[in-house]
């Protein structure tokens, strides 16, 4: 038994933290035991198994952790990209708004994100649901995520997109047993992917299906890789955690718009500080009717919707 | 010389497609004839092609100011970055491919219809 094991442990590379632990566990008491842990972890990297947790690194740490990413992201993807971590900015609270009347249920949005997130093409994980609704109806299980749309928007049918709603009052966050994800103090709830241990307890708590999870390693091209990644969005996932929309907090935080915004052909998606007064979107909760979904589950949501 | 150019204009107009205000076959009531690039408002002031906003504003107020206040449109586009001028109406679009339907595990018959 024990040399299946040791055979397992030898071919499965690059080695989980679970089976690993599970094989110290396991065969623990057999002899050589050590030699053998530390010949895998030669070829994993240690720096991996022991990086702490996101919060409690030092800026020297990061700069290890960024850099090993880096150079996984090329070994595996083949692309030169660069990690980093921009910072919630004081005084801001990013909230966005989405016109449904504008909306035309086209999904440039959905493949913006994509390519922008390095979302995975196969298994195939979209942040952003556009679900057609019938008229009248504002209840999403109506809605079908899988119409063709050859040509849109259709006259019956109004389209309604889904994504994190970034809640203030976060169903996901309170769940995470190992406190691999939090909110950030701009209103964005983000994940350390290296600390999140795949349980998908935030998944299940989730009312807007807005947490995905990495069966397998995420498949991007090459040469289709978003070489502008931050550690806490739109850095390639490893396999067995889970991933969700971030705002695209490496583009805001640094001023620009997020991508589904900039896709949107009819100007149906704003954006913006809710703390600065003259921003579109304050003026937008000030003179719209705006509505949120599932208001009945108290999870405050960030992400507003309005018809005009 | 202008008369050739009035003619070219009117062949123009055979051409477009005119759904903006059909009954009014008159394009010098935006267009300065004379010189191009020029737009002319009501008041029979003219303004640069560039500041076109202001023209659209004359009649679709409330909707102008959204735009200057940016609840309108996407950042810095004008009107007529998305609207055609003779045929504002948003056309109909193809929209991008829908997901794959899930098959988890083992696949469910009517799962594998859709």
């Amino acid at each position: 038994m024990s040399d299946k094991k040791q055979k397992d442990i030898f071919t499965e590379t690059p080695i989980a933290r679970r089976s690993f632990l599970k094989t110290l566990v396991g065969a623990g008491a057999a002899a050589g035991v050590p030699a053998a842990a530390m010949a895998v972890a030669s070829e994993v990297s240690w720096e991996k198994f022991f990086q702490t947790h996101y919060k409690t690194m030092t800026p020297e740490d990061k700069k290890l952790v960024f850099a090993r990413i880096e150079r996984e992201t090329k070994k595996k993807y083949g692309a030169d990209v660069t990690v980093h971590d921009p910072q919630a900015q004081p005084g801001v609270k990013y909230v966005y708004c989405l016109n449904l009347s504008r909306c035309n249920g086209s999904r440039r949005c959905v493949a913006a994100c994509v390519e922008e997130n390095n979302l995975s093409r196969d298994p195939e994980i979209q942040y952003i649901k556009v679900l057609e609704m019938p008229r009248g109806s504002l209840n999403p299980e109506k809605g079908n995520l899988y119409y063709e749309g050859e040509s849109v928007p259709q006259e019956d049918k109004f389209y309604l997109p889904v994504q994190c709603n970034q809640c203030d009052n976060p169903p996901c966050v309170k769940v995470c047993p190992v406190e691999a994800t939090w909110k950030e103090k701009d209103g964005i709830v983000v994940i350390d992917y290296d600390w999140c241990i795949g349980c998908r307890y935030c998944q299940a708590a989730c009312p807007y299906e807005a947490r995905h999870f990495n069966f397998r390693q995420p498949q991007v091209p090459g040469e289709k890789v978003n070489p502008n990644q931050g550690y806490l969005s739109n850095r390639i996932r490893p396999k067995g955690v889970m991933e969700k929309c971030t705002f695209c907090l490496h583009r805001t935080r640094e001023g620009r718009y997020p991508a589904c915004l900039e896709a949107c052909p009819t100007g149906a998606r704003k954006f913006g500080n809710i703390l600065d007064p003259e921003s579109e979107v304050s003026r937008i909760l000030k003179e719209k009717h705006v509505f949120v979904l599932k208001e009945e589950l108290n999870t405050i949501p960030s992400f507003f919707y309005y018809f005009d | 010389m202008i008369w050739l150019l009035t003619l070219s204009l009117l062949n123009v107009a055979d051409e477009l497609e005119f759904r903006h205000m059909p009954e009014v076959k008159k394009c010098d009531l935006c267009h300065v004839s004379d010189k191009k690039g020029e737009l002319r408002l009501l008041d029979g002031k003219k303004v640069q092609r560039s500041n076109s906003a202001i023209l659209c504003g004359q009649c679709h107020g409330p909707r102008f100011s959204e735009w200057q206040h940016r609840l309108h449109g996407k950042p810095g586009f004008t009107c007529v970055r998305c609207h055609e001028p003779h045929a504002p109406k948003f056309k109909a679009m193809k929209a991008m491919p829908p997901p794959k339907f899930p098959k988890l595990g083992v696949p469910k018959k009517e799962n594998q219809d859709e």
